[in-house]
């Protein structure tokens, strides 16, 4: 509990004028639109294992990312110093019922997941997470697809935000805040 | 010119007429009965304006004739037994007069549908001979029937079933009597038409001009039932001449013998005038305001001034005379006089607002109007905002049309339309996305139009339907921009007003509702991109 008290006085600072990952106030991740493309990668989230494709969304000009093969993950790390108390994690998911794909937290990027969603069955319907969540040195946002099936993502972002309830995430604790909604 | 027959009618009329005529309000007390109704029997369809027309002579006989109010027994849509009773009341007056000495004049007025036996009063029938024995029998000095029988027809509804069965020949022959006079709307071989342009049958209202002094031939400051039977057979045949129906005769039987000419009314006593100036003429309407309702229609020649008894108010005289339309408002104060000129006070209107109900008017309208409009709320939309699209629901609106008059308020034709949405943008961590779209609408349209003489401004509806493109424009970070296009189709209403203070247009505003599915994206939803708008523009008659 001290050194977390110590590591919140540490960067209530940079926290006081944290911009975000993108420059957008309060966003967390980059290129939440899935627009940035380096070749068949995307420039700004990294594939961990498994094969991506850019596939159109509502529009052919507008694409988003689709989850490949039986075992697939990207990740992003945010903010490296991030004063959150409370994230809301979003994304408009395409994903058929025999897929499943889940929404992974690693706080203070140390590798153990300290915290997991499942994003549900979905016909490109916006979901939200609200997830309180304890001073870290960093998130890693983690989504990975398992079993067949279609998984289509796009615009998926995470932000401060207000309004969380619960017990705050910590690293490698449990929560019972997060939820879905509209 | 007047048929023989009733010209020799007419001249036995006045050969017996007495040095002095009979007066309404001294010597001669006056009593009236005047049946209006509108509902037909079996087979015949409702009439619009018979009891309108018997309001319309009880309030001349009222206002101009010496007709106290109590003396007229006003019926509107009757039972058979109601007339037969209000004819008796009348007659116990007009006997009391003769058991006082006192002369008295019995005036019967009836419009509505008739056969060749009976009035038809709704469901209830008023047999002929029974009608007969009460106006013989009356007790009066003299008796004046005027009969407005009718049955109905299409664009003027026809009075009369087949002209074998006219009420009015038929019921003339058996009304024959000493002291009784019998003006009829029309001829034993013709019909009797209503006019939806004067709101009455042509018969009753131009009668009822005459009365109120446009029939004063002699300008003797009265009007004789000889004047107003002259004015009312020149004037509905002149008005009748033209319509579908065809000419409509009115006809007058006399048998006064000695008890001089009849004056009907008393113009000169009216508390309000209005004076067509000498020097005026062309063909004239008269409209009481705010009401819009006809007071007069005449065709004036210069030379003679011509003087009409009104009700204190406010009237719009219109006056035409070619290709010239005159617009001139009066006010005319109890005891007041207001001459009309065509030029003090007056202003010059396009002919085409005079001629909206005519046949000769001008037959295309054009229309050009742009304005704003707000998108429909739809899936699609949402869809947008789900992606983090940020626009707004504003929308530019362009629509046109030319319509061909084919009725005198109903035009058709066709109508385009184009439609710009609001753009529409995401950002990213390089250039904004944007997307926009237009739509283009092209189809057949309707339009039904309130055209009154004289009226500027017009209320219209209209309504289309046809085909639409769509076209959309999506530009990534890149700056690469694609193009889509829909075809569909589209429906629209719309409602509005158009104003026409030139001869050949002015400007209109409206409401437009249009509904446009014609835009998808790929996931399934369609954009309605019409919706609701505001428009205003020009508006062309040509």
């Amino acid at each position: 509990m001290n050194r977390r008290l110590a590591l919140s006085s540490l960067l209530a600072a940079a926290a006081a004028s944290q911009l975000g990952a993108d420059g957008c106030p309060g966003q967390l991740i980059d290129d939440r639109g899935f627009d940035l493309w380096c070749g068949d990668q995307l420039c700004s989230w990294q594939l961990d294992r498994g094969e991506i494709a850019r596939v159109p969304t509502w529009h052919r000009g507008d694409d988003g990312v689709a989850l490949l093969g039986p075992d697939t993950r990207i990740s992003q790390r945010g903010s490296p110093y991030v004063l959150a108390t409370c994230i809301r994690f979003t994304t408009i998911a395409h994903v058929d019922e025999a897929a499943q794909v889940t929404l992974d937290l690693d706080l203070d990027l140390d590798g153990v997941i300290d915290h997991s969603e499942r994003i549900p069955t979905s016909d490109w319907a916006r979901i939200t997470f609200l997830l309180p969540v304890e001073p870290s040195r960093g998130i890693d946002f983690q989504l990975t697809r398992s079993g067949g099936g279609e998984v289509v993502l796009a615009s998926t972002g995470a932000e401060l935000a207000d309004g969380c309830t619960g017990t705050p995430i910590g690293p490698r604790a449990t929560v019972d805040g997060a939820g879905v909604g509209p | 010119m007047l048929p023989r027959p009733l010209l020799a009618l007419v001249a036995a009329a006045i050969a017996v007429a007495a040095p002095r005529a009979a007066r309404a309000d001294d010597d001669l007390t006056a009593y009236a009965v005047v049946v209006g109704s509108n509902p037909g029997g079996a087979g015949q369809a409702e009439l619009r304006f018979a009891e309108d027309d018997a309001r319309r002579v009880a309030e001349v006989l009222r206002e101009l004739g010496g007709y106290r109010p109590a003396d007229i027994e006003l019926v509107l849509r009757p039972e058979p037994a109601a007339v037969l009773a209000a004819i008796d009341r009348v007659a116990a007056r007009a006997a009391a007069d003769r058991a006082a000495g006192r002369r008295s004049l019995v005036f019967f007025y009836y419009s509505g549908h008739a056969r060749a036996t009976a009035l038809n009063l709704g469901d209830g029938e008023l047999p002929l001979a029974g009608l007969r024995e009460r106006l013989l029998t009356l007790p009066s000095t003299l008796t004046v029937v005027v009969l407005d029988a009718c049955q109905s027809g299409a664009f003027s509804r026809v009075k009369g079933t087949a002209p074998a069965a006219d009420f009015s020949f038929n019921s003339r022959a058996r009304l024959d009597a000493s002291g009784i006079a019998v003006l009829a709307s029309s001829s034993a071989s013709e019909l009797s038409q209503e006019s939806d342009l004067l709101g009455s049958s042509y018969f009753t209202h131009h009668l009822v001009v005459g009365l109120r002094g446009a029939g004063d031939g002699n300008h003797d400051g009265r009007v004789s039932l000889d004047e107003a039977y002259r004015y009312a057979y020149h004037r509905t045949l002149v008005a009748t001449a033209a319509t579908a129906v065809g000419r409509q005769h009115v006809s007058l039987e006399v048998d006064l013998k000695g008890q001089g000419e009849v004056a009907l009314t008393y113009p000169e006593r009216a508390s309000a005038h209005l004076v067509l100036a000498p020097a005026l003429a062309g063909d004239i309407l008269v409209e009481r305001r705010p009401a819009e309702a006809v007071i007069a229609e005449v065709h004036k020649v210069a030379g003679a001034p011509l003087r009409l008894a009104v009700a204190p108010g406010t009237y719009r005289v219109m006056v035409r005379r070619g290709d010239a339309l005159v617009r001139c408002p009066v006010t005319v104060g109890d005891g007041g006089v207001a001459t009309i000129d065509g030029a003090a006070g007056c202003d010059r209107v396009p002919l085409v607002a005079a001629a909206g109900k005519g046949a000769g008017g001008p037959r295309w309208q054009l229309d050009l109007a742009v304005g704003l409009g707000q998108e429909t709320d739809d899936a699609y939309l949402d869809r947008l905002r789900d992606f983090e699209y940020d626009g707004g629901r504003v929308a530019g609106h362009l629509t046109s049309s030319a319509l061909l008059r084919v009725h005198p308020m109903v035009s058709v034709g066709g109508e385009l339309g184009l439609t710009a949405s609001s753009e529409w943008t995401r950002g990213t961590d390089a250039e904004p996305l944007t997307f926009a779209w237009w739509t283009g609408t092209a189809g057949a349209a309707a339009r039904g139009a309130w055209n009154r003489p004289g009226a500027t401004l017009v209320p219209f509806a209209q309504a289309g339907a046809g085909l639409s493109i769509g076209r959309t424009r999506f530009r990534d970070d890149q700056g690469t921009t694609t193009r889509d296009t829909f075809l569909g189709w589209y429906l629209a209403a719309a409602a509005g007003l158009a104003w026409t203070p030139f001869d050949h247009g002015g400007f209109s505003i409206r409401a437009r509702w249009s509904h446009v599915p014609v835009i998808d994206n790929l996931l399934g939803d369609t954009h309605d991109a019409g919706g609701v708008s505001l428009l205003t523009g020009v508006h062309i008659v040509l």
